[in-house]
């Protein structure tokens, strides 16, 4: 049987964090520091966790970066970033963690860094970065997502975006 | 020592009590022996205790190897980047040092690492590993202090081994 370490490891680790500090309350189990290795095999979930999280947020970095600089000469070192993010990301992927991810608050921190990425002589952010990740957990680990196609769908979504209001108004 | 301290000071030594607590646990019958992964539990703390250990150690073992090029190939074109890379390493390693790991971390391993690492780059460009003597010529301490240059110290050792040939 393939154990939940393999498949699910939020899971796993949060399962098995659960049951030692269980544990820790039975009688006639040996002394040890069973709270601080309940929390030591938590973090080996949450750091699989942060893992995918910093992977797809360095892939966001560098598509805002990309829409707000087109004519960066980083485009090289921005395709790189954008295809080691994405493997760090597959790396660690599990269900649980996918079910656990925040796209919208991960869009927003890329955001940010992107920000204090690109360089002053670019005035202005484009407008109509929406607050919601304009892309779906599948579209950012496609094997044909890159840096060019990233930004390519970024201006396609990002001109065409209209308040909803707006587009209410003009049926 | 308890719990707290022994995890802050000498992570290893924690790591190996706990262990051997879960090892005892999952001998003994008990409702929990269905419930808890003892192999990857266990595998997973054994590698906790050890990690920054291995840290060190592999700062060490770069340090060294890129002092054995920089003295084996002192015309290449990297010698600058892998002295600022061993000031940096050293720095990393001495930063992370616990006393306790003093009676884990084998030097001789690490210099036989470090000239085995070094030989390979070297010879992929033709150079040889200088004549450096089989032991490691460094003590833990001398790797340790803020002021210690591997490369004055190998070159220094190179130069006498050769003239006395």
């Amino acid at each position: 049987m393939k154990s939940l370490y393999d498949t699910d490891i939020l899971r796993w680790s949060e399962e098995q964090a659960a049951a030692l500090r269980m544990l820790a309350d039975a009688e006639a189990i040996p002394s040890a520091d069973w709270d601080r290795v309940a929390s030591a095999i938590e973090d080996v979930g949450r750091s699989a966790l942060v893992h995918v999280e910093d992977g797809l947020r360095t892939m966001l970095v560098q598509a805002i970066a990309g829409y707000c600089d087109p004519d960066s000469l980083l485009r090289h070192e921005r395709n790189r970033r954008v295809r080691s993010g994405q493997s760090e990301a597959e790396r660690d992927l599990s269900p649980t963690i996918r079910a656990r991810l925040d796209l919208d608050r991960l869009w927003r921190e890329a955001f940010d860094q992107a920000m204090t990425e690109i360089p002053r002589r670019v005035l202005g952010v484009p407008p109509g970065i929406p607050r919601t990740c304009p892309f779906t957990l599948d579209e950012l680990l496609a094997d044909d997502f890159t840096y060019d196609r990233a930004v390519e769908r970024l201006y396609i979504l990002l001109t065409s975006w209209r308040p909803k209001a707006e587009k209410d108004r003009e049926r | 020592m308890d719990f707290a301290t022994l995890y802050a000071e000498d992570v290893e030594t924690w790591a190996e009590l706990q262990v051997d607590a879960l090892r005892r646990l999952a001998a003994t019958p008990g409702s929990w022996g269905n419930i808890i992964d003892w192999e990857n539990v266990l595998e997973e703390i054994e590698s906790l205790g050890s990690e920054q250990r291995r840290a060190v150690e592999s700062l060490l073992e770069n340090a060294l190897a890129h002092a054995l090029k920089v003295v084996g190939d002192p015309n290449s074109l990297s010698t600058e980047r892998w002295k600022k890379e061993i000031v940096n390493f050293l720095r990393q390693a001495r930063k992370k040092i616990k006393p306790a790991m003093r009676s884990r971390i084998d030097i001789e391993e690490i210099w036989q690492d470090a000239c085995e690492q070094a030989s390979d780059t070297l010879e992929a460009f033709d150079r040889t590993l200088p004549d450096v003597p089989q032991r490691c010529p460094f003590s833990f301490d001398d790797l340790l202090d803020a002021d210690f240059d591997p490369l004055r110290h190998l070159r220094l050792l190179t130069v006498k081994r050769t003239s006395r040939q």
